[in-house]
């Protein structure tokens, strides 16, 4: 096992914030496109797009791509990086001052966590860009369709994915569906994903400062998730792809956090797409803040607990995922326990 | 500070220095200009089979990607290492 400290951030502010946004064809991205490159908002966006058919933007600074994945390591799901990405950036980066701002729009069909982990495991790139958050579009109407969509085994469902990795949802084309339609699509997405917000809207209007500069990989707002989702004893056992979070509390040991999370994230880190968490370290006076994409993972000393409640949480987004197995992992990492 | 340091695989910060050293190594192992992206990642990987720690080294053109994996950290990379290594056994891609 390494023993290398975790990565620490750089300056995040002098950084250049990345927008990715994912859907699928129909769901109204261009739409969405077309508004957050004209809307004033002050910022300069430069657009990295890969979807052909598109429409062109005037005035905007766009730049086409093709999907080139780029294994790193023997075909190992944690060291797969999009190389059409990093050499893109690394030409936008060169114009640095005529944009504020990145946004990635992948094909309907891409897989987020190489662009995800692209911002992880590239050094040159973690130094002057974040990844701000991954904005996913669902068609209201269509979205039941694209999750039923049967995949031959060891076939990805895209668009469960996009959910699953998603920090934040438009819940586009809202007035294609009636009330009880829109409750049931709500229902769908939550199963999968309980964590990122979702924002009804028509014809892609939502108020573009809940979907630019939200800081969703900020690691000091690891944990910004509704409080009931971590305590909420409803579960759904029989989703491949789900959410499970969890709370407790007490002062964790990191020896036994190292094993723990050590083989969790070396066995399992393949269905783990995303993970979050806030814990309660023995001996610290800081909360331990970390996040993951599959199993890389990052980590830093978080804001003092002061006279708040020395309570862990961590939330896991992935596939199979066993809610009892995790509790009982956690539960085990307490310093008190044996 | 609290270190967590969990196994799977993960990138650990090159220090800058050796990353602009081994960038201007694969430069001139593969005679690519300034324009040309390359990529220089230490990973700790806890998959059997894998060293505790490995550098990959990506030269990223338009097209014909070469890439290596050598064992070890970056900071022990010589430029004949760089240089044998695209030389041996780079593996070309293209698409």
């Amino acid at each position: 096992m390494p023993t290398d400290a975790p990565l620490q951030p750089a300056d995040q502010a002098t950084k250049v914030p990345v927008t990715v946004l994912t859907g699928f064809l129909g769901s109204g991205k261009t739409t969405l496109l077309n508004r957050i490159l004209t809307e004033e908002h002050g910022k300069r966006i430069a657009v990295i797009e890969n979807e052909f058919g598109e429409i062109g933007i005037d005035d905007a600074l766009v730049v086409d791509t093709e999907e080139e994945i780029f294994e790193m390591n023997n075909g190992c799901i944690c060291c797969t990086v999009r190389g059409d990405l990093i050499r893109v950036l690394g030409t936008l980066m060169r114009r640095r001052d005529r944009f504020d701002h990145i946004l990635i729009e992948t094909t309907g069909l891409a897989d987020p966590a190489p662009v995800a982990q692209t911002f992880f495991v590239d050094d040159e790139i973690a130094g002057q860009l974040r990844l701000d958050a991954i904005l996913t579009l669902v068609d209201a109407r269509h979205l039941g369709r694209h999750l039923d969509d049967a995949k031959p085994e060891g076939v990805e469902n895209e668009a469960v994915e996009q959910i699953a990795f998603a920090d934040r949802i438009v819940l586009n084309k809202t007035d294609l569906v009636d009330e009880a339609e829109l409750d049931e699509v709500i229902g769908r997405i939550r199963a999968i994903n309980r964590v990122a917000e979702i924002l009804p809207a028509q014809y892609a209007k939502i108020d573009l400062g809940k979907v630019l500069d939200v800081g969703a990989f900020d690691l000091e707002r690891a944990l910004d998730v509704d409080p009931s989702f971590l305590t909420d004893g409803e579960h759904q056992h029989d989703l491949t792809v789900s959410s499970v979070g969890i709370e407790l509390t007490g002062d964790l040991s990191i020896p036994k956090l190292n094993d723990w999370l050590g083989e969790l994230l070396s066995t399992k880190g393949a269905d783990i797409f995303r993970s979050k968490g806030v814990l309660a370290v023995a001996g610290q006076q800081n909360r331990y803040v970390f996040q993951g994409v599959h199993m890389l993972f990052e980590g830093i000393d978080g804001q003092p607990w002061g006279n708040t409640a020395r309570v862990s949480r961590l939330v896991f987004i992935g596939r199979n995922l066993d809610r009892a197995a995790l509790e009982t992992g956690l539960r085990r990492c307490l310093a008190s326990a044996r | 500070m609290s270190v967590i340091s969990p196994g799977g695989a993960r990138p650990s910060a090159v220090d800058p220095d050796i990353a602009e050293k081994l960038r201007g190594w694969i430069r001139s192992a593969l005679d690519l200009d300034e324009e040309v992206t390359v990529l220089v990642a230490q990973l700790a990987c806890a998959e059997p089979g894998c060293p505790p720690v490995e550098t990959v080294l990506a030269a990223l053109p338009a097209a014909g990607r070469r890439s290596v994996t050598l064992p070890g950290p970056a900071a022990r990379l010589t430029e004949s290492d760089v240089r044998r290594a695209f030389h041996l056994c780079g593996e070309t891609h293209a698409h």
